[in-house]
């Protein structure tokens, strides 16, 4: 690739390959709405059809990754020596694309998979140690997945005997969909499974990052959505509690380990993990609500779920290419070696900040929107009276409320530490502006979060399409009357609108009455350091500073290494330095996953002791005794 | 909810006369504070001085100030605003009481303390990153029993607007005291316990003394003030005024909680706002108590506090969840 003149041919022919097809397969899909067609081809048939959920979710892959294109077409630059990753990431995309139109479950598994691969190629795309290991990591976790799916989509083939979707409509029992949910939890990164996602998206280029978090983890959803709410025969209403607990851990857990990162991309991740648990909380509800007849609540729920999956996808999207261009330009990705880049970066700092607020869930933000439909539905499941739902949401919304805070603690230190105050290393103060292409694509997403925040009742009357697919009736579109349905009296509050007219016209009178009543007088002198006038960046508060008195609090969940070095000798005011060292560490993976590593090449040693030996006679009764099972099989099983 | 001109300007009217108080609420429990320890004690009027006399002051930026500093303070100040306009105060309805939902009420709080904690780091200086840290571990603490409180007065009353919650306690408890039968929405249980939940979050989220002292500038006990350090001339004159309003919404919360009468029409309203600004000062003397009473808590012993809160406001939510 190196004798190419033009280096970055395929840069820009692959990104606009991309924001091609992703407007043709918008129209397409818009075009061919409610209609199928197959492809055939010798040894398989590939059926589609455009019904309203895969609109909804190719509509939301094409936009998102068309900013991210847009974005990549400048920030790519820096990997044009191996342009591999854009034909990558451009098949990526194509196969979810191809994914949620896909109406045979052999055309599901073939993109599936062919999504998973892609992004397995994009993760160990820059090579070294850190992404192998990440990029096995999710290979291995990946395939469980694909395994435990697989096995649901064999269980439906095996009860319809029929490969096309048509077929499985209430066929799925309770056995097929634990094992999907369970399938497609590994994917989407919830609690227990959720290992592999801040190793695997951190360490992959910011604009994959952005479509791994923004995008591909919402595949899994649309995978759930499609066995809970088409194919399930809608019977076990324990199954809502379940995802609802789980979900409201993951957003507890995820966000607390968000607030423990020092890696930007890593607390971007984690953060993914959050907001999947949300959305999960309103699955939960919404299907609990489907099988236990409460309609308006499953509707409401409904919402909930397809708002925060644009919402999340809008705002994580910008906020992983904003992390990028930190990247980029300042060569690290470690806050504490960062500080004060709103000085150089001025407009991506802007952005960043209102992707912050949005992901944070602050008013009159999208964030806020999709949080408050869910807490709304938390209540009015605490309105249905059913004992075990009541217990249940008292719970999510205690544990909602508090990774609600926690969101707010985690992203005011990523946007404090990074951007606010004095530069840390020279890396921070050296750094350039970048690109005016990078920053719309950026932009974009971030101005789409203000105008679903402000005014959401285009939005929602349009996911009011994919609510009746799901779930058989509609919302209505004003947040300001969605409730009233719930049966409970005036439920219904929130006017985004009104509330920023109001807000924009007390800012105006507080404006005039300083013009007139204050003083214009203004002077930038250096910040009060106590009379020192010792220059040291060093002297702001860090990240882990930050952070370490909430986890001090809830200690409980992080198992935490802290090591403090110094010269044991010297007396103390004498040292010359000492070495602060800490390191947090998941739970899950230190209590499950170490022990059931342990566990695992512990057996296979056993085994291997049996099994294997140098002795070509045992090896050959080995395989004599291979054959005979399989003929006792054969003879009385399958005959 | 009516479109009611009348509404919208007795409700205007009414937040400007609660945001022309908040000062003097703060001021009479200063004086209250240092009346009890022997002082002479500033004039109750203080605050309204200092306010203007901020406002004549210069403004000292500092070098490393971005463009977070020219717009958190007003946004501060503009949200607290936002919030009193949505309460209910002597009169039923509050011009914003159309969209007055409670989660939205927390999560506006959550905002003012966002844009606050960023200003404090915007300046580079290790005080402010300390108060950026210690608000939010307080915030992230009282939060969750914020919404609880919030949450268990939703499901008592079967409303979702703070307006109508109160309005909905209002007309049980007359009710029940007009023919002596209890009702569905009358309890004492219930705003009792939310009452000294919310006093609670009260004192933490206002900067008071068991939790917090607002008079110091101590770096060992700053909360508040340690993330308006850097303030100077109108933005403090906004952080300090926004404090005030803050106070006065939870004062206004808990009045409300404590005894429920607001003016359903125009000629209630003399009486009604003689016994609001009563409430008000009944519950600034028992935040001065407080305040004078106790010393400064240590900082890690303020969760177990702050978990009271949660547990009483749990409480509250489940015994109002028994009542359907």
């Amino acid at each position: 690739m190196d004798n190419l003149k033009h280096k970055g041919i395929f840069r820009y022919f692959f990104n606009f390959l991309t924001i091609l097809s992703a407007a043709f397969f918008t129209v397409l899909s818009i075009y061919y709405f409610k209609s199928e067609f197959i492809l055939q081809s010798s040894f398989i048939n590939f059926s589609f059809k455009f019904n309203a959920l895969s609109l909804f979710f190719v509509i939301f892959i094409s936009s998102v990754s068309v900013f991210i294109s847009i974005f990549s077409i400048k920030y790519g630059d820096k990997y044009d020596d191996k342009p591999s990753l854009f034909i990558y990431s451009f098949l990526f995309i194509i196969s979810m694309l191809i994914l949620v139109i896909s109406n045979d479950m052999l055309t599901f598994l073939i993109f599936w998979e062919l999504m998973s691969i892609f992004s397995f190629l994009l993760v160990i795309y820059e090579g070294n140690e850190e992404s192998r290991k990440a990029g096995f990591l999710y290979f291995l976790m990946t395939h469980i997945g694909t395994i435990l799916i697989t096995a649901a989509f064999i269980m439906l083939y095996l009860k319809t005997s029929s490969f096309s979707f048509d077929y499985y409509k209430g066929a799925a029992g309770i056995i097929i969909l634990a094992a999907a949910i369970t399938g497609f939890s590994i994917k989407a990164g919830i609690m227990p499974f959720h290992t592999w996602l801040p190793y695997a998206h951190p360490v992959a280029p910011a604009n994959i990052s952005a479509v791994m978090s923004g995008v591909m983890v919402n595949m899994a959803i649309y995978g759930i959505l499609k066995f809970l709410f088409v194919f399930s025969s809608g019977s076990d209403s324990f199954l809502g509690i379940v995802l609802l607990v789980i979900g409201a851990l993951s957003a507890l857990l995820g966000i607390m380990y968000a607030m423990a990162q020092k890696d930007i991309k890593k607390l971007l991740a984690f953060s993914t993990i959050e907001n999947m648990g949300i959305i999960f909380m309103g699955i939960g509800i919404s299907y609990w609500a489907r099988v236990e007849n409460f309609q308006s609540l499953e509707y409401l729920a409904m919402a909930a779920v397809l708002l925060h999956i644009i919402n999340h996808g809008l705002s994580k999207s910008s906020l992983f290419m904003g992390s990028g261009l930190i990247d980029k330009y300042t060569h690290t990705r470690n806050m504490e070696k960062l500080g004060g880049l709103s000085k150089k970066m001025g407009q991506l700092s802007v952005l960043f900040l209102i992707g912050i607020m949005s992901i944070s869930a602050m008013p009159p933000l999208n964030g806020f929107l999709s949080e408050w439909y869910l807490y709304i539905s938390l209540i009015g499941s605490v309105f249905t009276g059913n004992l075990y739902m009541v217990y249940f949401s008292i719970i999510a919304i205690a544990l909602l409320s508090l990774a609600g805070a926690a969101a707010g603690a985690a992203f005011t230190k990523l946007f404090g530490i990074t951007f606010l105050g004095k530069p840390r290393t020279a890396n921070a103060e050296n750094t350039k502006k970048s690109h005016i292409i990078e920053r719309i694509g950026i932009a974009l997403p971030v101005v789409l979060c203000i105008y679903i925040g402000v005014y959401p009742y285009q939005i929602i009357s349009s996911l009011n399409a994919v609510i009746f697919y799901l779930t058989g009736g509609t919302v209505n579109p004003n947040p300001f009357t969605a409730v009233r349905a719930l049966k409970v009296h005036s439920f219904s509050l929130y006017a985004p609108l009104i509330i920023v007219a109001v807000f924009a016209v007390l800012l105006l009178i507080i404006f005039f009455y300083f013009k007139i009543f204050a003083s214009d007088k203004k002077r930038v002198f250096e910040t009060w350091a106590c009379g020192l006038d010792e220059k040291n960046p060093k002297a702001q508060y860090s990240g882990s500073g930050f952070s370490s008195s909430i986890m001090k609090v809830f200690s409980s969940f992080y198992s935490s290494v802290s090591e403090i070095d110094f010269e044991r000798d010297v007396k103390k005011y004498f040292r010359s330095k000492s070495v602060y060292t800490e390191e947090v560490n998941d739970i899950v993976e230190k209590y499950i996953y170490i022990p059931a590593g342990k566990l695992y090449y512990k057996i296979s040693e056993i085994f291997n002791k049996a099994v294997n030996s140098a002795n070509i006679n045992v090896s050959l009764g080995y395989l004599f005794l291979t054959l005979i099972v399989c003929f006792i099989i054969y003879i009385f099983i399958i005959r | 909810m009516n479109f009611n001109a009348q509404h919208l300007i007795i409700g205007l009217i009414q937040f400007i006369i609660i945001v022309m108080l908040a000062p003097f609420f703060a001021g009479f429990i200063h004086k209250l504070k240092q009346r009890a320890r022997g002082q002479k004690g500033i004039n109750i009027f203080q605050f309204y001085i200092n306010f203007n006399k901020l406002l004549k002051k210069e403004l000292v930026l500092s070098k490393d100030a971005t463009f977070i500093s020219n717009i958190a303070p007003y946004i501060v100040f503009v949200t607290y605003l936002i919030i009193l306009l949505m309460l209910p105060a002597f009169y039923r309805y509050s011009l914003l009481g159309i969209s007055s939902d409670v989660i939205l009420i927390a999560y506006s709080l959550a905002l003012a303390t966002f844009f606050m904690t960023l200003y404090a780091m915007d300046h580079g200086s290790a005080f402010g990153g300390l108060g950026a840290s210690r608000e939010w571990f307080l915030t992230v603490l009282s939060e969750p029993s914020l919404i609880f409180i919030f949450i268990s007065l939703a499901i008592f009353t079967k409303q979702g607007r703070i307006t109508d919650i109160f309005y909905v306690i209002q007309k049980g408890a007359e009710n029940a005291f007009l023919t002596g039968a209890g009702s569905s929405t009358v309890s004492v249980a219930i705003p009792f316990l939310l009452f000294i939940s919310l006093f609670i979050v009260s004192i933490s989220e206002n900067a008071r003394i068991p939790i917090d002292n607002p008079e110091t500038h101590l770096e060992l006990t700053m909360f508040h003030e340690a993330n308006i350090l850097e303030a100077s001339g109108k933005h403090l004159g906004l952080y300090e005024y926004g404090s005030y309003l803050k106070l006065t919404v939870f004062l206004t919360i808990m009045s409300l909680i404590l005894f429920p009468y607001m003016a359903v029409n125009i000629y209630q309203i003399p009486l009604a706002f003689i016994i609001y600004v009563l409430k008000m000062i009944i519950l600034c003397i028992f935040i001065a108590g407080v305040e004078i009473v106790n010393p400064k808590m240590r900082v890690f012993r303020v969760p177990n506090i702050l978990s009271v809160s949660f547990i009483l406001s749990l409480i509250a939510m489940i015994l109002s969840i028994r009542r359907f």
